[in-house]
């Protein structure tokens, strides 16, 4: 009872509700820093108590991230970070731009393969496959406006479809008030299986082949073109970070993000101020969670079209869940979800290569996972925090000064 | 025999002095009222009497004894029950369930629900409080809901019973019984404190009445010594009275007007039982009336929160009834609200972001879908220094305004909107005098202006000092219209209570 | 089709509906109580896990369920430490639990079992049997063979279907419970000390998710997967709101989508309809759920205080 008081109180004294946070509070930046931080030494202890040899490992994990320049590898290594980031930064910023909005879209992990699956089939039906090798050819020199074509109708069709499957979700949630996060759960897996039990094994599938093969191939035209010989690297950084510019102008310039964050800000006190000023309320969430799953799409694209070539029958789930972690570590801002998004990538870069010290390389995911421990912790972390900074305080100042600073 | 006895009790709420050096005693067996409008203080009173709130300073005494009372446990233990205003309800359980949660009867670790429900029906027969113990709670009428915690209160074996408006939600049948119940239980030996701001009912009940009005106890007087005329002055008292220049205006054509206006509240409970009104440019409509008398619910229909179940509503002379709150302030509705908190302004926002919420689709604040942040920071910066918005970055957010300020950020937002009807729903409530003299002034310019302004408030002095007509709202009728030169505040006072109101305008 | 089949597809269709049932008897419980726990999947691949690494060390199955239930108790009480304690936000301490399961199971499969993918089979150290609840006169009555020779965990499951009926609508704590869960405020005003209440629905509700995961590598597939438990957490709590948030009801729907996980063996071996494409089987518990939560079938509606972290009364 009085461990709850306390807190409450707490809470009151900053001005943090339950949601987010006070906005012009410097914690802000430090809770993601010291939850990564505090997540790295967790799994210090975590090899070390498995009997490896943790700053080996984590010589290892940041040796070979990407992050550090050097060594015959590096140029591989920062494409990997690249192309590995692409992805999580568009499914962090597809959660991060409903968090804006006082949603927790939790399903980009279904808007990711949506996307993905759409743009595999835009990537070899024949009528447009045909259409763009017919102009590659016709074009000659010029060949790379068809793969600019073809790779943006494949984009655009995919996000469109993620967009379409995440309002699905607001839709339920707006007029028959279903609760965003089971919305968006249950449709992850009914797009899951519709994709992986279904199309991939079946409708998608070259007839000679095997069901374990995958789906067709993507025509030429449709992949990535690749910026950085001989990596795989491939266009999908750079339209990620274009989608990260896009994402902050809507937010932050436009009349529909103005809105958007309005409505985030009194989610829960039931948007009654931008109601009573004549925001449409509704459709704007139905928007918004259309925006949001298109950005988790974009990263479903980029996974086929710079990466598979094809809807693999091994794909495995995480780039949406990976998404939401990011958007948390980034604080919901489009920068800070690209800072998340590379220093994610560069974990699971890194994370091969612990391989060597016969440390597995998921050890990635209990970093996230620790960090998001944190980031779920952090009235704890802010109690803390604060409590240190009064401490020294009043350690080195006379009182007078705790009051000015109160 | 006291039964409870309230010694210099004060509490101190930040820059709010709520109750302020309070005593009184309650005889055993006795009904006590407390009467006071809204934020006089009966509320914040009575929590720190069952354990809500600690009192700054202050002894209780119950039974003749000294005690200390920290929580609401030890409140229950002292034999004290209160009846909330806001039912502790579960809808989902059924009466039975909802009486024993806490105390119940077990075998073991397994509820006797047999037992309990036999318990519950012995309870209820014998205080003669009919309820069907099997019943689901929320399937039942409100007034048989508060019989539910009427019980819950009894079983616990309370003989001190705090009832907290008891009759707020209960129809006039509902209230009657209640009365009866009440009766019953003060026969029975049990002391009860009976908290209202309706005066005839509490001329009808109470053995005693407590009047407090802004924190302090004006009196105690008896119920046969007194009558509803002095206990509505000793209520409503002189508030300071702000000098208010008279302002002649040309009145102009009808700008709003309803006719046989019927809204429910979120209950389903109609609130607002057939008002017909209208509002001409260049004049003041005051509404008066006691707080949760339908004001709430015709604010709600006016601003397009909620759509009225009958009854026309014109704005312009074009019809408003089935409208979005985007029509209606396209056609020209401002608001002003007395929830800054919650529907006035978003609080993270800043005062830049808040200043132009409404108008931020029209040019210049937005072309296209692009917001010019630039131009609404001008704007903004013009505004904090013509309303003279404190401290005046227009950077903090609006949370970080005093309330005055952030009323003055409203009204720089809601008047430089387009628009000739104003909607000032108890526009100075919680505001020092400098910002309600502000208000007063920019409620004043706008009639100047020619526009069209209702001004619903619980303040009679400002009622009386702004208005140029007067409606007096009571249980979701308009009782009365009047103008200023013609009443006083004793007058409106009394028809706002109900007082002297024979039954055929109510029904 | 004949009996033998019949009886081996029911026994089939059990074994899938137990993990489903216990993640959705989780989900009651702490639901219940008012603490959304969408973790319950990766408290099932915890308990999977540390049940099989139970059962592998003793070489018996009652260790590792009792692994099982602790791993269970401990991850549960760090949701409970999070969201009861620091009220932190109950979807992102989910989340979190299930990405750091997702890690850490890997991890520790490699370390303790130097394979990848794949643990040891564990019938090799006990064999199939060890667990399996014989009932001899049941096997002679046509319909009921199949019940004759069922896993442990099954039996387990539809017991505590009955005991978490019991809790929650025969005794005091289950009424308290689901006070919290609907009015934690009203629950205050009459003495009830809602954290400790919810920390309790918590806990034990995560020791059913995390005996559900044992259930799944001990009994189900008789080792761990490193893919485990592949979802089985969200259909329990898919499971959970198509039950309406009670336990029978929760039965039932595990049962109902238990059937959907092995509609395609049905298929195959009966031919009555031709080949349908899995996965238009396996969305049928997101769907169905999805439809009644959107009152398209039936209505059903979580407890009012679902969600909400609460806070004392403010003083």
């Amino acid at each position: 009872m009085s461990e709850s008081n306390f807190t409450t109180k707490f809470l009151k004294a900053f001005g943090i509700d339950n949601q987010g946070h006070n906005r012009r509070d410097p914690l802000n930046v430090w809770v993601p820093l010291i939850s990564v931080g505090l997540a790295l030494i967790v799994g210090m202890i975590v090899i070390a108590s498995s009997g490896r040899d943790p700053f080996r490992a984590y010589a290892l994990l940041f040796g070979d991230s990407g992050l550090i320049p050097g060594g015959a590898a590096w140029r591989r290594e920062f494409a990997e970070l690249l192309i590995k980031s692409a992805m999580y930064i568009a499914t962090g910023l597809s959660v991060a731009l409903a968090f804006k909005g006082g949603l927790f879209n939790i399903g980009a992990e279904g808007q990711f393969w949506v996307g993905a699956i759409v743009a595999t089939f835009f990537g070899y039906w024949t009528p447009v496959a045909h259409t763009f090798g017919a102009m590659y050819l016709a074009l000659g020199s010029l060949g790379w406006i068809a793969q600019l074509l073809h790779g943006a109708i494949c984009i655009i069709m995919g996000m469109l479809a993620g967009g379409a499957w995440a309002a699905v979700a607001g839709y339920l949630y707006v007029k028959r008030g279903v609760n965003i996060v089971i919305g968006t759960i249950m449709l992850n897996w009914i797009a899951w299986f519709l994709i992986t039990s279904w199309l991939v094994t079946g409708p998608m599938t070259p007839p000679s082949q095997t069901f374990t093969s995958g789906t067709f191939y993507v025509a030429d035209t449709a992949k990535l073109l690749r910026i950085m010989m001989p990596t795989r690297l491939n266009t999908s950084i750079l339209l990620v970070l274009l989608a990260a510019y896009a994402t902050w102008f809507l937010l932050y310039k436009t009349t529909i993000g103005y809105e958007i964050r309005a409505i985030g800000y009194t989610a829960n006190i039931g948007m009654e101020a931008p109601r009573a000023q004549g925001i449409n309320v509704s459709r704007r969430i139905l928007q918004l969670m259309f925006f949001s799953g298109s950005l988790a799409a974009l990263g479903g694209c980029f996974f086929i079209l710079g990466l598979q070539y094809q809807f693999p029958n091994t794909a495995t789930m995480g780039y949406g869940w990976t998404g939401i972690g990011i958007a948390l570590i980034g604080q919901s801002e489009p920068l800070g979800v690209v800072l998340a998004g590379l220093f994610i990538g560069a974990l699971r870069t890194g994370a091969t290569s612990m391989q060597v010290a016969n440390i597995p390389k998921t050890f990635s995911n209990i970093i996230e996972g620790m960090t998001v421990g944190f980031i779920a912790l952090q009235v704890a972390v802010r109690y803390y925090l604060v409590k240190i900074i009064q401490h020294r305080r009043t350690h080195t100042n006379p009182p007078a000064d705790q009051e000015a600073a109160a | 025999m006291k039964a409870l006895e309230v010694r210099r009790i004060s509490k101190m709420f930040p820059g709010n002095l709520a109750n302020d050096n309070i005593s009184f005693s309650v005889e055993k067996g006795e009904i006590f009222a407390i009467v006071g409008e809204n934020g006089a203080g009966k509320s914040t009173l009575m929590n720190i009497i069952y354990g809500i709130y600690t009192a700054s300073s202050g002894d209780l005494l119950v039974n003749g004894k000294e005690v200390k009372i920290r929580s609401v446990e030890d409140a229950i233990k002292l034999r004290m029950g209160m009846v909330h205003q806001e039912f502790m309800l579960i809808p989902r359980f059924t009466v039975t369930q909802n009486i024993v949660i806490g105390d119940e009867p077990h075998k073991g670790i397994f509820l006797d629900y047999g037992k309990a429900v036999r318990e519950v029906r012995e309870l209820s027969e014998r205080v003669s409080l009919t309820v069907d113990a099997t019943a689901l709670a929320g399937d039942l009428p409100v007034g048989v809901q508060q019989r539910i915690e009427i019980l819950k209160v009894l079983r616990r074996g309370a003989e001190i019973l705090i009832f907290d408006e008891p009759t707020a939600v209960l129809t006039p049948e509902e209230t009657v019984e209640l009365f009866v119940t009440m009766r019953k239980l003060q026969a029975e030996g049990k002391t009860i404190l009976f908290i209202s701001h309706k005066l005839k009912e509490v001329m009808e009940i109470a053995d005693r009445i407590a009047v407090l009005r802004r924190g302090k106890l004006q009196g105690i007087v008896n119920k046969k010594d007194t009558n509803e005329e002095e206990l509505a002055r000793m209520m409503v008292g002189r508030n300071v009275v702000l000098e208010i220049p008279k302002v002649d205006v040309e009145v102009g054509a009808v700008a709003f007007a309803c006719h046989d206006l019927h809204v429910r509240n979120n209950r389903g409970y109609e609130a607002v039982k057939g008002m017909s009104f209208d509002v001409h440019g260049g004049e003041i409509v005051g509404i008066a009336g006691v707080q949760g008398n339908g004001q709430d619910e015709l604010v709600n229909a006016m601003i397009g929160f909620s759509h009225p179940v009958s009854g026309s509503m014109e704005l312009n002379g074009k019809n408003m009834r089935m409208v979005t709150t985007a029509q209606l302030r396209k056609e020209g509705m401002s608001y002003i609200t007395e929830d800054r908190g919650r529907r006035g302004l978003v609080m993270p926002y800043t005062v830049r972001e808040n200043s132009v919420m409404g108008q931020h689709l029209n040019r210049p604040f937005s072309r296209g879908i692009r917001m010019d942040y630039d131009k609404v920071g001008e704007f903004a910066e013009g505004k904090v220094k013509e309303y003279d918005i404190r401290p005046g970055d227009v950077y903090d957010t609006a949370g970080s305004l005093s309330g005055g300020n952030q009323q003055k950020l409203i009204l720089a937002r809601e008047l430089s909107l387009p628009h000739n009807f104003l909607i000032a729903s108890q526009p100075t409530r919680g505001l020092d005098v400098g910002a309600t003299e502000f208000v007063y002034r920019k409620l004043l310019e706008e009639k100047k202006a020619g526009k069209a302004i209702l001004l619903i408030s619980l303040e009679l002095s400002e009622i009386l000092g702004l208005s140029d007509r007067i409606l007096v709202m009571f249980e979701g009728h308009i009782v009365g219209e009047t103008t200023p030169d013609k009443t006083t505040e004793e007058a409106l006072g009394l028809l706002m209570l109900g007082v002297g109101i024979d039954k055929k305008v109510q029904s | 089709m004949n009996i033998t089949q019949i009886n081996l597809t029911i026994a089939q269709m059990l074994d899938y509906t137990t993990p489903i049932l216990f993640a959705a008897l989780c989900g009651v419980l702490s639901e219940s109580a008012g603490v959304v726990n969408i973790g319950l999947d990766g408290i099932m691949r915890f308990g999977a896990f540390f049940g099989l690494l139970g059962a592998f060390f003793s070489h018996s199955p009652w260790i590792g369920l009792l692994l099982g239930i602790a791993i269970g108790c401990l991850v549960g009480a760090l949701h409970a430490f999070i969201t009861i304690r620091w009220n932190g936000d109950q979807t992102v301490a989910g989340t979190a639990i299930n990405v750091i399961a997702a890690g850490l199971m890997t991890y520790l499969l490699e370390f303790v079992f130097s394979t990848t993918g794949y643990s040891p089979q564990l019938q090799n150290y006990f064999g199939a049997q060890a667990y399996r609840v014989h009932l001899p006169f049941l096997a002679r009555i046509p319909l009921l063979g199949a019940l004759s020779n069922l896993s442990f965990m099954i039996w387990f499951g539809f017991i505590c279907t009955v005991l978490m009926h019991v809790l929650l609508y025969h005794t005091v704590l289950g009424l308290r419970i689901r006070t919290c869960g609907e009015n934690p405020k009203a629950a205050t005003t009459l003495g009830i000390n809602v954290f400790r209440v919810r920390w309790f629905a918590v806990v034990a509700g995560a020791a059913l998710a995390g005996i559900g995961g044992a259930a799944l590598s001990i009994s189900s597939f008789s080792g761990f997967g490193d893919t485990m438990p592949n979802g089985v957490g969200f259909i329990g709590l898919a499971a959970m709101i198509f039950g309406k948030w009670t336990p029978f009801g929760a039965l039932g729907a595990a049962l109902l989508f238990g059937t959907g996980q092995i509609v395609q063996s049905i298929i195959a071996v009966t031919g009555i309809a031709p080949k349908l494409a899995p996965g238009l089987t396996l969305i049928l518990p997101y769907v169905l759920t999805l439809a009644v939560l959107a009152g398209f079938v039936g209505k059903s509606i979580a407890p009012a205080a679902d969600g909400h972290p609460y806070y004392k009364e403010q003083r």
